[in-house]
């Protein structure tokens, strides 16, 4: 129990960790939602299409929903139906949130590494938008 | 019409890129604007080519990303 609360944790903490959406379910989720699925992470086109994801930007984008509107999104996701009023599902404004806090993510990551002016910092930042601007 | 290999673009020039963001050289909104034409996946030309991004330039060859230019050097090639 004790350590499914530190693992729990040590999740939340760690702020660099991504999900990586594989390129044929990125591809079976924009058929269903829309090219702007595409727009949630940083779209990795050396490997195919693939996803990445901050964690962060996916837990904010959760909170932001009402808990209804996110469990309504994870029926639908589980679903293999098309959505049938795609701009109003649940899992549009889902995207949509993960969509516009990822911008939020880019240009909060610019911002610091801009600022900072501590040089390991500066080299990490320097790494992390290499890997969003041209992929990993 | 061929697809950029991003791979192909030398490291050291992806990272002098970066830190003309530090220096404020490049914009915030210009480098997220390459970001998203990156992830586009745009065709290019088999020749020279020239993408201008406001604050640089992306000169490339067919399928090669060779350079990121300032504003102001001159890009020869097709303009994108």
């Amino acid at each position: 129990m004790m350590s499914t609360l530190i693992d729990y944790l040590e999740e939340l903490a760690d702020s660099d960790r991504v999900i990586t959406v594989p390129a044929d379910e990125v591809d079976r989720l924009a058929e269903r939602f829309g090219d702007r699925v595409r727009q949630m992470g940083q779209l990795n086109m050396n490997n195919g299409g693939s996803l990445e994801i901050p964690v962060s930007v996916i837990r904010d984008a959760a909170t932001q929903l009402e808990s209804q509107s996110l469990l309504a999104a994870v029926q639908e996701l589980k679903s293999e139906r098309f959505a049938e009023l795609i701009d109003r599902s649940a899992t549009s404004c889902l995207i949509e949130k993960i969509s516009e806090n990822y911008r939020g993510y880019f240009r909060d990551l610019m911002t610091r590494y801009q600022e900072t002016t501590d040089p390991l910092e500066t080299t990490r930042l320097r790494d992390q938008l290499l890997r969003e601007v041209f992929g990993s | 019409m061929p697809r950029i290999d991003w791979r192909s673009l030398p490291l050291q020039i992806k990272q002098h890129l970066i830190q003309r963001l530090k220096d404020r050289e490049i914009t915030q909104g210009d480098l997220e604007s390459l970001k998203m034409w990156i992830e586009a996946n745009p065709d290019v030309p088999d020749g020279p080519w020239c993408k201008g991004f406001g604050s640089f330039k992306l000169a490339g060859e067919g399928k090669y990303p060779k350079t990121f230019l300032t504003k102001h050097q001159r890009c020869v090639g097709k303009n994108l």
